[in-house]
């Protein structure tokens, strides 16, 4: 167990965390320059594309250092974005170190700062790296004066490496090796191993990656879930190396899998603790909590005959991806659907991303929204993840939301611009810290429907894409919502009502109006769209009759091209929504996601 | 015997209009010639193809057939009735603009046997005629009519133009009361269509000329309707007024899905199921004549369903209306546009009335 070192990597998206992985896999042996696909470790399309790691793995390195000993290293990787900050949270829990990566020309961002925290928070010993030296633009000297600010340590505690270049790599070795404590678990109690991801695979079942913490775990034992108390046996355990390692067993302090036919990656969850039904541990390891959405949205395909396809892509999805929740659920405008709970945006267009790409799905989604609780008088406590599901606002007391602690970075000169978005957003002022002399970080209260909305775009054009942003949930408050109903000669679209505060419901009526003018062709009757407070409506717009709807001309050639006409016409209104007698383009659904 | 009308197109112009997107040349007089001939040929080589049909109309169009001489239109007529057989008095049109004719070219046309005579006039305004391109003016225009009349036509139809850049209600009320002055028995009144090929569609779009409002299309032809109602025309179809009995039957085919051969350049034809249409280009047209073949472009054979699309969208424009039948699995919308006053119920048919004919496009998109 002494010459063990799990560590991870804390680094903002680009500042070079797979490049310098990749470095530490070739130094160790563990790949052949030759055999690397760059960046082994972010392995989805999406993924790569993006620039961000959404699914953590682990890998083990070999390394015998100078004076000939030899060391495990563990390398964890972490997902790099907010939505993921539990399964971030997990991933440090395995760890005893990590290598903090900043990149010399970008300097600390507000996620790396929060993710600082957490490996604070599980008292990991944080190796400071500055990355990209070799950059024309890097800033060597301010960056290092921010880490010492942020970490309370000297300048020489920094190491320089540019991962690209291959400089300094030996030294992080070292550092992994000198710097960061070995495991300190008990060897002989009974076993504990924390599961810090889970991933599915179709022979298997769902394969759990996790740190041994206490004891030892053979293959053959009878393991058992701590949450829910499931046991199952083991088939395979194993290291990990660029692929699955079997061995006859784990030991505390190690990170391996374990795959068990456990069936449904629900069973699987991150930050469980497994052990052994014949030497079962009593007390789960610390900070285990259930992964709960907090973004909703309306999935609804495009052709309702697709229903099916949508249903069973979603499925895979899941399989793969507990996190997601699926509700049947039905529109009036849009059919039959799902109601699709996320971790937060970044999450939602990944998972509406991929099932286009991935799963070829033409897909109309709702405005997303938050989960509400709503207060009755008569006392009653709904929970609530749609606006149909309100109720009728004359039984309404009050309704809470879920509120952040937001943190956000940026430039100085961008700070008065992204303190009047905050305040737009109903934010609530905390405090404002200089990290240097040239960056501020920002604290704000908002509320979480706030943000989920063109808040991040905003963000970044109004700081010109310098500022970054980081939020955590914290409790729900009471607040004066509505429910905001959108209707076309006055039938309601389910689908575009929305919950907003009360004082911006009126903005919102206007533009949501105003966009579905837009959109709405005319049509052979004026189409009235209103937007109403229950009776009360606060803005309308009209889109006129048509006045003429017949060419002048119809002999010889012009038959044929009315009737193809015509024919066209009745394939696009498949995909057109019906909401009474207008026809509505399905764009209109997703253009309305766009409003500014 | 299948009653079948004949279609010719004549793709010559003496100038082409500044708002025509037919097919026609304005500067191939010389093919004229080589041209008929072909046509004579075309008719020949239909002639075993369609029997047993019987010619109920023929139907000169373009273009400007009156380009024609008198020789070549009988070299025409003549192989049709050499070719078919022919209802004992076919109706025989012939478009003319007035500014190619002459009262002896009238009297001629007359003794050819051509009993009908469509003659574009568009406007009695001589400053409207300019910006359309037109040849001839009003004066002109008054000029053939009477001179048609003295030649022997009994049955003469005009054509006029509204919704033209900048005209206003008045200015077309004018038009309407000087057409109706001659008495024709026909009157055609066509909303401008404009492409964005021609110089009239080119100088809306770049705001040289003012965009015709909808609105002021939809008052002009409230006006055209009631006035020329109100002078005792039928109006049969969206642009199509006539006296009683004097509806054009060569076009009413068209629109009752009746066959008909459409011969020459880029002319459509309907054999039922058949739809065909020939190549868009005078030389084309004549070498695959000269090779024997039929100039087909394309055809299509009409599905049964696609039939009722053209049943339903044609019969939506004319006083005919359509069978109830039609449309019986959209008895919803049916109400609505009966609400509305478009559309009115005779026994087992749908009749748009005038206001209907106007919408008769967007009722058969949400009844097919």
């Amino acid at each position: 167990m002494k010459n063990i070192r799990n560590f991870c990597i804390i680094a903002h998206i680009d500042h070079g965390k797979s490049t310098l992985a990749d470095r530490l896999l070739e130094a160790t042996g563990t790949v052949s320059p030759q055999a690397m696909k760059s960046q082994v470790l972010d392995d989805m399309e999406l993924e790569r594309e993006r620039g961000i790691t959404i699914k953590a793995h682990a890998i083990t390195m070999h390394y015998q250092d100078a004076q000939k000993e030899r060391y495990i290293l563990n390398l964890i990787d972490t997902p790099g974005h907010v939505d993921f900050s539990y399964e971030v949270s997990r991933s440090l829990a395995a760890c005893e170190g990590a290598l903090l990566i900043v990149d010399a020309a970008q300097g600390i961002e507000a996620q790396t700062v929060s993710n600082i925290y957490l490996a604070m928070e599980n008292d990991l010993t944080i190796i400071p790296i500055i990355n990209k030296i070799d950059l024309p633009s890097a800033q060597v000297e301010e960056v290092q004066h921010q880490i010492c600010d942020l970490l309370g340590v000297d300048e020489d505690d920094i190491l320089l490496a540019s991962a690209k270049e291959n400089l300094g790599i030996p030294e992080i070795l070292d550092a992994i090796i000198q710097q960061i404590p070995a495991p300190s678990g008990q060897e002989k109690s009974e076993p504990r191993a924390l599961v810090f991801d889970s991933v599915f695979d179709y022979y298997r079942g769902a394969i759990c990656y996790v740190r041994l913490v206490d004891g030892e775990i053979k293959k053959g034992d009878t393991m058992v879930f701590l949450s829910t108390g499931k046991s199952f046996e083991i088939d395979e355990i194993g290291h990990l190396r660029l692929t699955r390692h079997p061995v006859g067993k784990l030991q505390a302090g190690e990170v391996g899998y374990i795959i068990a036919s456990v069936k449904n990656l629900k069973d699987a969850k991150v930050g469980d603790t497994i052990t052994i039904m014949e030497n079962r541990a009593t007390k789960a390891l610390a900070g285990f909590k259930e992964p709960k959405p907090m973004v909703f949205s309306g999935l609804f395909p495009t052709d309702s005959e697709d229903l099916e396809e949508l249903r069973n892509a979603l499925d895979r999805l899941q399989l793969n991806d507990s996190a997601l929740t699926i509700q049947p659920e039905s529109s009036a405008a849009l059919g039959f659907g799902f109601r699709v709970g996320f971790l937060g945006l970044l999450h939602m267009e990944i998972v509406q991303e991929r099932l286009e790409r991935e799963y070829n799905q033409q897909l109309i989604t709702t405005i997303p929204n938050v989960e509400f609780i709503v207060f009755t008088k008569d006392g009653e406590r709904i929970v609530i993840d749609t606006p149909a599901a309100l109720p009728d606002p004359n039984k309404l007391d009050y309704i809470t939301e879920p509120f952040i602690d937001a943190s956000i970075i940026a430039p100085k000169e961008y700070v008065g611009n992204l303190m009047s978005l905050c305040m737009e957003r109903r934010g609530i002022f905390r405090d404002q810290t200089y990290l240097d002399t040239h960056r501020v970080n920002l604290k704000y209260e908002l509320p979480l429907s706030e943000i989920i909305f063109d808040f991040y775009d905003k963000l970044k054009s109004l700081s010109r894409g310098y500022a970054s942003f980081d939020y955590e949930i914290t409790d729900m408050r009471r607040s004066d919502l509505v429910k905001l109903d959108l209707l076309i000669n006055g039938d309601p679209v389910d689908a575009l009502s929305m919950i907003v505060h009360r004082d911006k419901s009126f903005h919102w009526g206007q533009k949501l109006t105003s966009k579905l003018k837009e959109l709405i062709p005319r049509q052979m009757f004026e189409v009235a769209i209103q937007a109403a407070l229950g009776s009360k409506v606060i803005a309308r717009t009209t889109v006129k009759a048509l006045r003429k709807n017949v060419t002048a001309k119809c002999y010889g050639g012009d038959i044929s091209r009315k009737r193809k006409l015509l024919e066209k016409q009745k394939a696009g209104k498949k995909r057109m929504k019906q909401v009474g007698s207008v026809e509505i383009p399905q764009e209109a659904f997703l253009a309305v996601l766009k409003i500014k | 015997m299948t009653q079948t009308g004949i279609y010719i197109h004549i793709p010559f112009c003496r100038v082409r209009c500044h708002y025509c997107d037919f097919y026609s040349h304005g500067d191939a007089l010389g093919s004229i010639p080589m041209y008929v001939d072909a046509v004579c040929r075309e008719i020949n080589l239909y002639a075993g193809r369609i029997n047993p049909a019987i010619i109920t109309s023929i139907y000169l169009g373009g273009g400007t057939p009156s380009l024609l001489s008198i020789r070549q239109i009988h070299m025409i007529l003549h192989e049709i009735k050499t070719r078919f057989r022919c209802e004992e008095n076919p109706e025989i049109s012939i478009e003319a603009n007035p500014g190619t004719i002459d009262a002896e070219y009238l009297t001629q046309l007359s003794l050819q046997g051509i009993n009908r005579l469509s003659l574009g006039i568009q406007s009695f305004c001589d400053r409207e005629l300019t910006m359309l391109g037109r040849i001839h003016s009003a004066d002109e225009a008054r000029e053939a009519f009477q001179s048609a009349r003295s030649a022997g036509f009994k049955q003469i139809g005009i054509d006029l133009i509204y919704g033209l850049p900048g005209q206003n209600v008045d200015q077309w009320q004018r038009s309407l009361k000087e057409a109706i002055a001659l008495s024709p028995e026909h009157i055609s009144a066509y909303a401008l269509t404009w492409n964005d090929d021609t110089e009239t569609g080119r100088r809306i779009e770049c705001g040289d000329l003012p965009r015709p409002e909808e609105e002021m299309l939809a008052q002009q032809y409230q006006l055209a309707v009631t006035m020329l109602e109100n002078a005792g025309y039928e109006h049969y179809e969206v642009s199509n007024f006539a006296r009683s009995g004097c509806r054009a039957r060569h076009n009413a085919a068209y629109w009752t899905g009746r066959p008909y051969l459409g011969l020459g350049a880029s002319a459509h034809g309907y054999l039922p199921p058949v739809r065909y249409w020939n190549i868009s280009d005078i030389d084309q047209y004549v070498h695959a004549i000269k090779d024997e073949k039929l100039p087909l472009a394309g055809s299509e054979e009409l599905r049964p369903d696609q039939e009722r699309i053209e049943q339903i969208a044609l019969g939506l424009r004319t006083s005919e209306g359509i069978s109830r039948q039609l449309v019986s699995g959209n008895i919803d919308q049916v109400e609505t546009f009966i609400e509305a006053g478009w559309l009115k119920e005779q026994g087992t048919n749908l009749i748009p009335t005038s206001s209907g004919m106007f919408q008769a496009d967007g009722m058969a998109a949400s009844l097919i």
